[in-house]
This record gives structure tokens, sequence and C-alpha cells, in this order.
């Protein structure tokens, strides 16, 4: 299709989706560490692959130690991360979780629970490895932004690990 | 208790876990059947496409990672495999074709020469004082034999082509529609999914299609090796009709377990049929099949096939059996990847599904201590 071809062509809407949570997702990608340094039309494009779904508030999003196909990225709503009915954590819209699953199949670490209906978007490890079949350099920069973001989780844990350490042990 | 019961029930949780997959996948059964018996009409196009998808998809990423739009290397792989192919058919068609109209008129003719062979085999054997044979009944024994198995093979192999002929302008169009689009079309289809099955459902998908797309890419390349093998053996040794010898072992050779003697056959034949007919002659025939089935158990089964297909021998035997009296040569090809498919889908659905039982007690749990 040519990139100067009328938008509102007859032929160029007739298999259209509906893209309204394209734009949304692609713009809240655009925000996330993952996708820092792509250009605002990849992210568009790759957020298209994304597989967007709806939650009823109270619905799981996935269990601890289930096997996780993705991450996952909130769109509208509310996100609780538990762990044996302790809530860790709460996932608000445009934040990121579950990305652990993009590495290889572990299983999920926590619950995740929709606190009230929410629209959310699935970034699949096989959309991924795709992704690396067709364009190879630029799943190389997604995998070095993931890189980046585990450390950084890392980094976190092991300074909440360190501080409660020194709190139960005072020298 | 009755808020356990309705966030079980909600969870569909209140069966055991293989009960429930095991629903889950005769509901899929039945869906895949209806949909078999409404594009019956189309049914052997769509399967060839979906193999030539299999085989050509790797092409197409080659092409896409070097920043092709998916539409241009499709249609660039599909060309050049039509090309291919078209050269192919051209240099082997006219000959293949004269080989078939000799072998058809020879073979009515089958029963002198053998009665030759198995008269000279039992005279140097009472020569030798090793045993002897009542030639003529064995002869017709075995033309009788040789005349029910051939004709069923022959009729089941001249349906498969008639099929490929019938269906040449589908499937090159439904290929390359997958080709450009069975990503979106696949994405699609998974939305229909509910959401507590979202995550398990693809995690089957992703296992499932490797396993088959690596097993049909294996199969052929195992036939097209068997077949160059035992050409170039046949041509070596002096059998007629080499190339279409080669063809017919290669296919027969993707039949599992009785493949392999259904691949000596059709050399054993042309032997007999030949104008020199002599026990050398089909030893040096069979020893081409046998060295190339040891390549194939050797070197492309270990490399190429076993990986995908881990069943047990008697599954596939009676899988095998069962699928060429139902559903022909097709069956035969066929039933291998598809009870492999079903072991993968059946194990990964009651696997998810006995994980999610566990999860939902232990919530369900968690709320009891709570309250």
């Amino acid at each position: 299709m040519s990139m100067n071809s009328p938008k509102n062509a007859l032929w160029h809407n007739f298999f259209k989706p509906k893209d309204d949570w394209v734009e949304d997702t692609a713009n809240k990608c655009a925000e996330n560490l993952l996708f820092k340094g792509f250009s605002p039309n990849v992210i568009r494009w790759f957020a298209a692959k994304m597989h967007p779904r709806e939650y009823d508030a109270g619905e799981t999003i996935f269990h601890a130690g289930d096997e996780g196909a993705g991450a996952v990225l909130l769109r509208s709503g509310t996100i609780a991360i538990r762990s044996k009915g302790v809530e860790l954590a709460t996932i608000k819209p445009g934040d990121m979780f579950g990305e652990v699953a993009l590495v290889d199949g572990q299983a999920r670490t926590a619950d995740a629970v929709a606190i009230e209906a929410c629209e959310l978007v699935f970034l699949l490890r096989t959309d991924l490895d795709d992704w690396a079949n067709s364009q190879p350099k630029h799943a190389c920069k997604l995998l070095k932004n993931l890189g980046a973001m585990l450390a950084g989780r890392l980094l976190e844990s092991n300074k909440n690990i360190s501080k409660h350490s020194t709190e139960d042990h005072p020298k | 208790m009755m808020e356990r019961r309705s966030q079980d029930r909600r969870s569909g949780s209140t069966r055991h876990p293989v009960i429930q997959a095991t629903g889950v996948f005769l509901a899929g059964l039945l869906a895949v059947s209806c949909l078999l018996v409404v594009t019956n009409p189309v049914i052997f196009a769509l399967c060839v496409s979906l193999a030539l998808f299999a085989v050509l998809s790797p092409a197409v990423d080659y092409f896409r990672q070097r920043g092709w739009a998916r539409a241009k290397a499709a249609g660039s792989v599909m060309g050049l495999a039509t090309v291919g192919l078209i050269l192919v058919a051209a240099l082997l068609y006219p000959l293949l074709m004269t080989q078939v109209q000799q072998i058809s008129e020879q073979v009515t003719h089958l029963d002198q020469p053998l009665l030759v062979v198995l008269t000279n085999t039992n005279t140097w054997l009472v020569e030798h004082d090793i045993s002897s044979i009542n030639a003529p009944e064995l002869t017709d024994s075995i033309l009788k034999q040789v005349g029910e198995q051939s004709s069923s093979t022959l009729q089941s192999m001249s349906a498969f082509f008639g099929s490929i002929a019938t269906s040449l302008v589908l499937i090159p169009l439904v290929t390359f529609f997958l080709l450009c689009d069975f990503i979106t079309l696949r994405n699609q289809a998974m939305q229909l999914l509910p959401n507590r099955h979202f995550e398990l459902g693809w995690l089957i998908y992703i296992r499932a299609a490797s396993q088959l797309q690596s097993y049909i890419r294996g199969i052929s390349i195992q036939a097209m090796i068997m077949a160059t093998v035992t050409t170039i053996g046949f041509w070596l040794v002096g059998v007629d009709y080499a190339p279409l010898l080669g063809i017919m072992v290669g296919l027969l050779n993707m039949i599992p377990f009785f493949g392999i003697s259904l691949a000596k056959i059709p050399p054993v034949v042309a032997v007999l049929i030949s104008s020199e007919p002599s026990g050398l002659n089909i030893i040096l025939a069979l020893a081409v099949v046998m060295v190339a089935q040891a390549v194939d158990n050797g070197f492309v089964i270990p490399r190429i096939v076993a990986k995908a297909a881990s069943l047990h021998p008697l599954t596939v035997m009676l899988g095998v059996m069962l699928g060429g009296y139902y559903f022909g040569f097709f069956g035969l090809i066929l039933t291998v990847p598809v009870l492999f498919s079903f072991k993968v889908i059946f194990s990964e659905l009651v696997r998810g599904l006995r994980h999610q039982h566990l999860n939902v007690r232990m919530d369900a749990q968690r709320q009891r201590k709570k309250q």
C-alpha cells in the first residue's frame, strides 16, 4: 500500500480493525522503559500486534505459579499484585507487569487481581519471537531495554531486602 | 459456603481437572469435526496449503529479516516456489508419464518373468540340495498379493495426484494469504478464548504449533532425501524407471511403520517387468531401498523427524492402520502429526487446568481463613 494513499478510501477501511486501543496502547508504550528509543511508528506497529483483553473487578489476571505467556500493559483500571494474600503493589494505567515471562516460560511469582474493571493488553513471548525473526535489530533493542528493566527491579528488591535486614538487625 | 460454591462455579473448577480437560478437548474436537465437514470440498487444498505454509514460512522470515514487507516477501517466496515446481514438473512430467504407461503395459505380462525367476531359483535350490519351491503356485500367490497391494496403493496415489491437479488454483492462493495474514487470523481466533484460559490457550498453541511445524518440515525433507538417494541408487544399479521409483519410495516412506515394507514393492515389480529379470537385480533393487532406509534411520530421522513425534510405537501402529482404513493415503500420512498434536493439547490442558484448580482451592482456603 502506498504511504500517500488517502486514508478515507473505501478499500483502506474495508478490513481495517478497530484501532482505538492501538493508539492508546502505543501512547502508553511510548512512556514505558521497555520501548525507550523506538520511533512512534515502530511502537504503533508493534502495539497493533498486541492482544487486548477486558477484565471485571475481582477477576484474576494470573495466579502465582502459572506459566506466563507474556507481559501485561494496563490501559485502564487498577490491578493488585498479591502474594499469599498480602498486597505487594498496585498497578496503575501505563504500568507494565509480568515481563519476566518475556524472557522464558518462568512461573508467575505473584497473583494479579483486577481491583476494578480494567482494560489491558498482553505482549506475548511469541510476538517477540516473531519480531526477532522479522526485525532482529528492533527486537535486540527491546531485549536490551527489557534487561535494563529487570536489572532495575532486581536492584530495587536488593535495596528493600538490605533495608529490612538493617531494620531487623541494627548495628 | 454459598459464596465459595459460586466462586468455584464461576471459575469452572468444581470438576476434576482431567474431566474438565477431557470436556474441553472433546468440545474442541467436535468443533474441528464440524469445521472439517463444512470445509470438506476444499479440505485437501487447505491441508496442502498449510503444509506449504509450514515449509515456506522460514523463507518468508528470511526475507523479512532483510527489511522486506510481508506481502512482498510472501509473494517472492511463492513466486520462486511456483517457478521451481513448474520447472521440476516440466522436466519430470513427460518422463514420468511415459514410464507409468510402460509399467501399465508391462505389468499385464508380469506372470511369465516371475515364473522364469522362480523356476531358475528352484533349479538352483534343488541343485545345491537346500530346498525346493512350487514355482507356479508361488507365482500365483505373489501376483495375487502384489496385485491387491499395488492396485490399492496406485488408486490412493492417483486420487492424491488428482486432488492436487484440481486444487492447482486454490492451493497457491490460500498459501499466499496464509503467508501474508496467518498471524492476524491466528490472533483474532485466539481472542475468542475466555480470560481465565487466555495464557494457557496461547501456551498450548505455541507448543503444538512448533512441534507440528517441525514435523511437517521434517517429513517433507525426509521424503525428498529418500527420493533423491533411491533415484541415484536405482540409476547406478541399472534399474529401469529410476525417477518414478524414487518418487514412489520417497512418498511411501512417509507412511510410518508400513511404509518401509510398502516401499520395497515398486522396485521389485520394476525389475520383474524389465527385459532381463533376475534374482541378482531384485537383490540390488532391494539393497538400494535398504541402504536409503539405513541412511534415513541413521541420519535423517534422529536429526529431523524424531524430535517432533514422541509417541508410543503401538499408538502409532494402531493409529496408522485406522487412519489408512478410514481416510486412505492421507490417513496414513496425517495420522502421526494429528496424534501427537492431540497428545500435546490434551496433556497441556490437563497440566494447566490442574494448576488453575489448585489455585482456586488455595484462594478459597485463604478466603475462609479471612472469614
